[in-house]
């Protein structure tokens, strides 16, 4: 109380305004304080030094509020007896908790409620003033408190109350203010820490920034290039007189183009952009340099390979339209330059089939897989090319056919080769299989590795039944040794000549051949198989017996003829004489005997000598259409008396579909009375009971007349045609009867020939007539 | 064909007009010469065709008896042309021999 109440009012009011003068210095302080605080930190530290003396409280405090918890930025205090860290955790977590709990915009609280009693008394604090200060969205940012504070409630209230907007407010700012800052520096850090090259210029091309890498490249730090002239940042480009070398030409801004630096030997790829209204020298340009030296390089290597390379190599549209050719390419498709190649508007110019290519690319399964195919592109002249395509479809993120790439091979010379190759492969088999010898190939081993398809056919084998087998089991058994040794000569190296095999046919007939055999010979030299030729000569030796046989009987045929006639004429004189003599009244009676032997002889020589002619030179045939079976049955007739006679069984057998025949129905029966009266003879001699049949049948081109007898066989068989040849004894047979026949089935164009019967006793004779005698004209040339 | 088998004429013909004979051969000529004069013919030799014919060009003959081929490239076939167009009363007397 004072001494003077009159004057306490007074006293009082002007206290009140001295200590409200006070408090507005302090809050002139705190914000001059506040707004030059850099940082949180200091800002904390000011603000509740502060608070602390205008409210002369033992300590004050801010706390930030993040996600409910309360952090104790700075703890203001004179005197404590605990570490400052451990306090502030606790004073964290218990102010957090009250400020849950309280939504008020002031709180008043005991100290024991925050701190707990122990601690709020070892302290020596009674009471907490808070308030918390309001953030961004009425989501309170922070609050500060007050230990014990010295003033009356209503008054710190209000003040404690404008102040936590302020501060509010001025924290707010510095947290933007750090933003910047911060955003500032990381920008700063990402410009230095970008290895591509930036800078940036003002419109007098002198650097404002640029980033650490370009820097370091030069040698220099960032700070000493600004300022710097852009044209003296690399060697100056005497050649432009323009002050940035890397600005674009063009007034467009982001063009790009690339700056190779000489000193350096690299390639950068500019890009410009500018910025406008920024900083005060108006306009400013950034460049962005980007090191492309090794992508340059990779490229110049691939543009090399893919034009120094020999296949052809393109990239085409999804419809074929090529965008990119090499130069063997242009050079295989003939045409004198890419661009020519590149403007063709076809894409079905260059295949030849065009929808087969079509439906490839639409095939969902060549998307992105390599595919080696042949095709057959045209030229630009039109002319084909072969050639073997890789390549595969590239698609893009939809599905679709993006691009063909592909690699083109020449093939034209591979596929000529290919197909002369097979040509030769097909013209040598070909004479390998329409030869009419066997050809086979025979392995060291004697197993035949070759057949070629006429051993099929004289065989009638199967596929299997030649190739792996032994070549002996087609020979007939008796002449296996002789093929193996003739097989051994060959493998050491000598060819065998005409050896002659019997090899049984598919008709299990045998047949004879001449075997050819030959070593082949491996690079080395050493005999790896044989090659053997075989050839049916069966027929041939049956032609050629039959040709001696026809040039003998031609020469005998030839010397009869000469003798005949020669004979003929001192003959008619003998004759002729020997009648006058006869005639003649005074020839004495013993010699009319004489002479009439002599008239006797005389006359048989001379019917001789008409057969030998009649064997020699044929009347000339009297051709009419004759029936072969009545001719026969007529000639039948004549000794039918005599078979029955003696107990010789006559079988006819006739085809009576044979043709008539061209030829001389006498002469004809000539020939089959001769032959019959010889098979009669012949089933005389053995005296058992004989047998004649007479066949006819139908041949190819006439017909066949078989007269088969179960005699005795005939002995000289190969004589039986000639001349004054008989088996029968002297006096029944002139010899010549054969011969007639022989004589004249040979002007029918026919022939006859006789064997002994394989399969019993007895001979058979065998006339053929053709239906036209075509050869008798050449058989009557060949020299009678 | 031989004449010895179909006999001569055992008749004596009256002689006139000779037989021309052509027939190169000398054994067949004598004994052709010999049976017709046998029997009272006069005969005429030729030893081939082409004399026969100059023969017939230059005298009368009763009748011809030829071989068919002679030498001289003339043949009995020819003569008998040739009587056919000259003397075609001798044509119906002509025998050939062979």
């Amino acid at each position: 109380m004072s001494a003077f109440p009159q004057f306490d009012e007074e006293r009082q009011q002007i206290q009140d305004v001295l200590a409200g003068y006070a408090r507005s210095q302090v809050l002139n302080c705190l914000a001059l304080d506040l707004i030059s605080a850099q940082g949180l930190a200091p800002f904390s530290r000011i603000l509740t030094a502060r608070l602390a003396e205008l409210f002369g409280c033992k300590a004050s405090m801010l706390a930030l509020l993040h996600g409910g918890q309360a952090r104790i930025v700075h703890l203001h205090s004179d005197n404590l007896v605990i570490s400052g860290r451990a306090l502030r955790v606790i004073l964290g977590k218990g102010l957090g908790e009250l400020w849950q709990e309280s939504m008020q915009e002031i709180v008043d609280v005991p100290a024991a409620q925050v701190l707990g009693e122990g601690l709020a008394d070892e302290i020596g604090w009674q009471k907490f003033l808070m308030t918390r200060l309001a953030g961004e969205n009425g989501v309170p940012a922070g609050l500060i408190c007050l230990v014990d504070a010295q003033t009356n409630c209503s008054e710190t209230t209000d003040l404690l109350r404008q102040l936590s907007n302020y501060v509010a407010v001025a924290l707010e700012n510095l947290r933007r203010v750090v933003q910047v800052t911060q955003s500032s520096r990381q920008w700063a850090e990402i410009f230095d820490s970008i290895t591509d090259f930036l800078l940036v210029h003002d419109e007098n091309a002198e650097i404002v920034k640029v980033n650490r890498a370009l820097a370091e490249s030069r040698r220099q730090h960032p700070a000493e290039l600004v300022g710097a002239s852009v044209r003296n940042l690399f060697v100056p480009d005497q050649n432009r007189a323009i002050a940035c070398p890397f600005c674009p030409s063009s007034q467009e801004t982001g063009t790009r183009e690339e700056f190779f630096d000489p000193a350096t030997h690299k390639t950068y790829l500019i890009s410009s952009s500018r910025l406008v209204g920024i900083g005060e020298n108006g306009r400013q340009t950034i460049h962005v340099l980007k090191d492309v030296t090794e992508h340059r390089e990779a490229e110049r290597l691939y543009r090399e390979l893919f034009d120094n390379l020999q296949e052809g190599a393109y990239f085409s549209t999804p419809d074929g339209r090529f965008t990119e050719v090499n130069n063997a390419m242009v050079r295989m498709l003939g045409y004198s330059s890419r661009e020519e190649l590149l403007a063709v508007d076809a894409p079905s110019r260059f295949y030849v089939s065009p929808s087969q290519r079509k439906s490839a690319a639409q095939d969902p399964s060549r998307f992105g897989v390599l595919k080696t195919e042949e095709v057959v592109l045209r030229r630009k002249d039109g002319s084909l090319l072969h050639a073997l395509e890789t390549g595969f479809a590239a698609h893009d993120q939809a599905g679709k056919v993006s691009q063909f790439r592909g690699v083109i091979l020449d093939i034209s010379e591979i596929k000529r080769v290919q197909a002369q190759l097979k040509r030769e492969r097909d013209f040598n088999t070909q004479i390998l299989n329409n030869t009419q010898s066997m050809i086979l190939v025979v392995d060291t081993a004697g197993l035949v590795s070759y057949a070629n398809r006429k051993c099929y056919e004289v065989g009638a084998r199967g596929k299997g039944e030649l190739v792996g087998n032994r070549l002996e089991e087609i020979i007939a058994p008796s002449h296996r040794r002789i093929l193996k040794n003739a097989f051994e000569n060959t493998l050491g190296g000598h060819q065998v000549n005409n050896l002659e095999l019997p090899l049984v046919r598919g008709n299990e007939s045998l047949g004879k051949f001449s075997a050819n055999l030959s070593p082949m010979r491996d690079e080395n030299g050493s005999v790896n198989s044989i090659v053997t030729v075989m050839t049916d000569i069966t027929d041939m030796a049956g032609l050629q017996a039959k040709l001696v046989e026809t040039e003998k009987m031609a020469a005998v045929g030839q010397m009869v003829s000469g003798v005949a006639h020669e004979v003929n004429n001192p003959l008619t004189a003998i004759l002729g004489f020997a009648d006058l003599l006869l005639d003649s009244p005074d020839l004495p009676e013993s010699a009319r005997g004489e002479l009439q032997v002599i008239m006797q002889e005389a006359q048989r020589t001379k019917e001789i000598i008409q057969n030998l002619l009649s064997f020699a030179r044929q009347n000339p045939v009297r051709r009419s259409k004759v029936k072969i079976n009545q001719i026969l049955r007529r000639t039948i007739t004549l000794r039918a008396y005599d078979f029955t006679n003696r107990g010789i069984a006559l079988i006819e057998r006739f085809d009576e579909t044979i043709p008539d025949v061209e030829g001389d129905g006498h002469q004809l029966q000539q020939v089959f009375l001769n032959i019959l009266n010889n098979a009669y003879d012949a089933v005389c001699e053995t005296g058992c009971d004989g047998q004649v049949i007479v066949e006819t049948a139908c041949i190819s081109d006439g017909v066949e007349v078989r007269f088969r007898d179960n005699g005795p066989g005939i002995k000289n068989i190969e004589r039986i045609f000639d001349p004054f040849f008989t088996t029968k004894e002297v006096g029944k047979g002139t010899g010549l009867g054969l011969s007639i026949c022989y004589g004249i089935m040979r002007e029918h164009g026919g022939e006859i020939s006789c064997f002994n019967n394989n399969d019993g006793p007895g001979a058979t004779f065998l006339v053929r007539i053709p239906v036209q005698s075509q050869a008798m004209a050449f058989v009557a040339g060949a020299g009678l | 064909m031989s004449l010895a088998g179909s006999g001569v004429s055992s008749k004596k013909a009256s002689r006139g007009l000779p037989v021309l004979i052509i027939e190169d051969e000398p054994s067949v000529m004598a004994f052709l010469r010999s049976a017709l004069e046998r029997n009272g013919y006069d005969t005429v030799c030729a030893n081939s065709a082409k004399a026969g014919l100059e023969l017939l060009s230059a005298q009368q003959f009763r009748g011809i008896i030829s071989d068919m081929r002679t030498p001289g490239g003339v043949t009995g076939a020819d003569v008998h042309k040739w009587l056919t167009i000259h003397r075609p009363e001798l044509a119906q007397k002509l025998l050939f021999i062979n």
